[in-house]
């Protein structure tokens, strides 16, 4: 099936999984051809993907997403941007000394509605909180749809409301030590 | 609760803007103090924000699912396709090994035909077409060639069948060699019994006999099919030309009228 622009950014706002495979199926080549013939990977290929398809749905949720081109030209130039920018940040943590005084690559698209460091980072506690004990994860959706404390309790079976508060605060330790101790955060959590 | 499960507390409080009084000025005080703290914070703080947005973390939720299917469905691809290239290798080594197989085969068969120096044993019961062929390659050789002229589209092998079968013995006469008339004397000079004749020469019978009424003399093939029929002999000898016969088995009658004088067989060959 042959989706139209309008089509896929809607099933993009809906989470359709067709829409998604197809964008997989027409869209990730793309990727593939701007990562791999700049200095990138397999996975770093997915990780732009990934980042791109995550801007098209803020810029869609958000109302920002103004197209003047094709979902496809526009994707393509929202991934591009992408990954000479993080081309460059890593350029430049591998040779911070020498590069020190020299500004950062402005490129074509200088749209700041997304930058490459924050997705990366939104990337990261995505994969994190997905890998978290099930009920881990429940908890803390609970807390942020501010579900009252009685109701938490009784619906996950703990004896009271203050030990449904400290299984909070234990999932959310349980995060953020995870986040510290991948490798990947190190640049972008310890900035001082 | 320890003091680090009240300090993951505090973070906790203090980005939900619930710390206040001493607690309060207990944490910004260690804020003050503890980089890996503010880290942390800070950390917190992001993580909150992250969470807000529950759309776009159950759209990752889908994409991460979906890579997933494709590694896993990569990862099958891969599987199935390595089976099948086994699969292949493997059939083509079994056709490969028959074809072989059977050339070697066939080769054997051929050397076995035609090379009596094979060193195996020579059949004594079998026909003396079928010895002389072990004992002759080259006639042998020779034989197939004609018979292929004379019968095009009929193999070696066929050819060879045929020729077996025209020295096959017909049961129903076989019983009757040297069968000769009681009533008056009757004795065969020639040809000798079982003789062998080639087919480009003469086979001359001849008797003795007390009869003197004229004789005649039928050939029949192995299969009983009537050859030839002679005129009324009147002399003790009959000159009948093999080149009219092909190779086999043949049977003669000599006949006085209707009445059965004698009974033998001869055979001929291919020169």
């Amino acid at each position: 099936m042959i989706y139209s622009d309008e089509n896929l950014l809607k099933g993009l706002r809906e989470h359709k999984t067709d829409c998604i495979k197809f964008m997989y199926k027409d869209y990730f080549p793309l990727v593939k051809s701007i990562v791999t013939k700049n200095s990138g990977n397999y996975q770093d290929v997915e990780d732009v993907f990934q980042d791109g398809l995550i801007v098209l749905y803020q810029k869609t949720d958000s109302g920002s997403l103004c197209l003047n081109c094709t979902l496809k030209t526009f994707f393509y130039s929202v991934c591009w941007n992408i990954w000479m920018q993080r081309l460059d940040r890593k350029w430049r943590l591998l040779y911070q000394d020498e590069i020190l005084n020299e500004p950062a690559a402005e490129y074509e698209n200088n749209d700041k509605d997304y930058d490459e460091e924050k997705l990366e980072k939104l990337r990261l506690y995505h994969l994190h909180f997905l890998k978290l004990p099930e009920e881990c994860q429940k908890l803390l959706n609970y807390f942020v749809n501010k579900t009252p404390l009685k109701v938490i309790a009784r619906i996950m079976g703990f004896k009271d409301e203050k030990y449904a508060k400290t299984r909070k605060y234990m999932c959310k330790n349980m995060l953020r030590k995870r986040i510290m101790n991948d490798p990947r955060s190190k640049s972008f959590v310890f900035y001082e | 609760m320890n003091k680090n499960e009240k300090i993951y507390e505090w973070i906790d409080r203090f980005n939900d803007n619930e710390l206040n009084g001493e607690e309060l000025k207990e944490f910004l005080k260690l804020l003050k103090n503890e980089p890996a703290l503010r880290a942390e914070v800070r950390l917190d703080k992001d993580l909150n924000e992250m969470l807000q947005d529950e759309g776009l973390l159950s759209l990752r939720k889908k994409i991460i699912e979906l890579r997933k299917n494709r590694e896993d469905r990569g990862i099958g691809e891969k599987i199935v396709l390595l089976a099948a290239s086994i699969l292949v290798i493997l059939v083509l080594s079994v056709i490969l090994y028959l074809v072989i197989g059977l050339k070697t085969g066939n080769n054997k068969i051929l050397q076995t035909n035609n090379s009596p120096a094979n060193g195996l044993p020579i059949n004594k019961n079998s026909s003396p077409e079928l010895n002389n062929r072990k004992n002759n390659p080259g006639k042998q050789q020779l034989m197939n060639d004609t018979l292929s002229k004379n019968r095009p589209g009929i193999s070696s092998n066929q050819n060879q069948s045929l020729i077996a079968a025209n020295y096959k013995p017909f049961p129903p006469f076989e019983s009757l060699i040297g069968t000769h008339i009681r009533s008056e004397y009757f004795k065969l000079i020639e040809p000798f019994p079982g003789s062998h004749f080639k087919n480009s020469s003469t086979i001359l019978f001849s008797w003795e006999t007390d009869i003197s009424h004229p004789l005649t003399m039928v050939i029949m093939d192995n299969q009983g099919q009537l050859i030839f029929d002679s005129h009324p002999v009147h002399d003790k000898s009959l000159k009948v030309p093999s080149g009219r016969l092909k190779n086999g088995l043949f049977y003669f009658k000599i006949l006085k009228e209707d009445e059965m004088v004698f009974f033998g067989k001869f055979t001929i060959e291919i020169k």
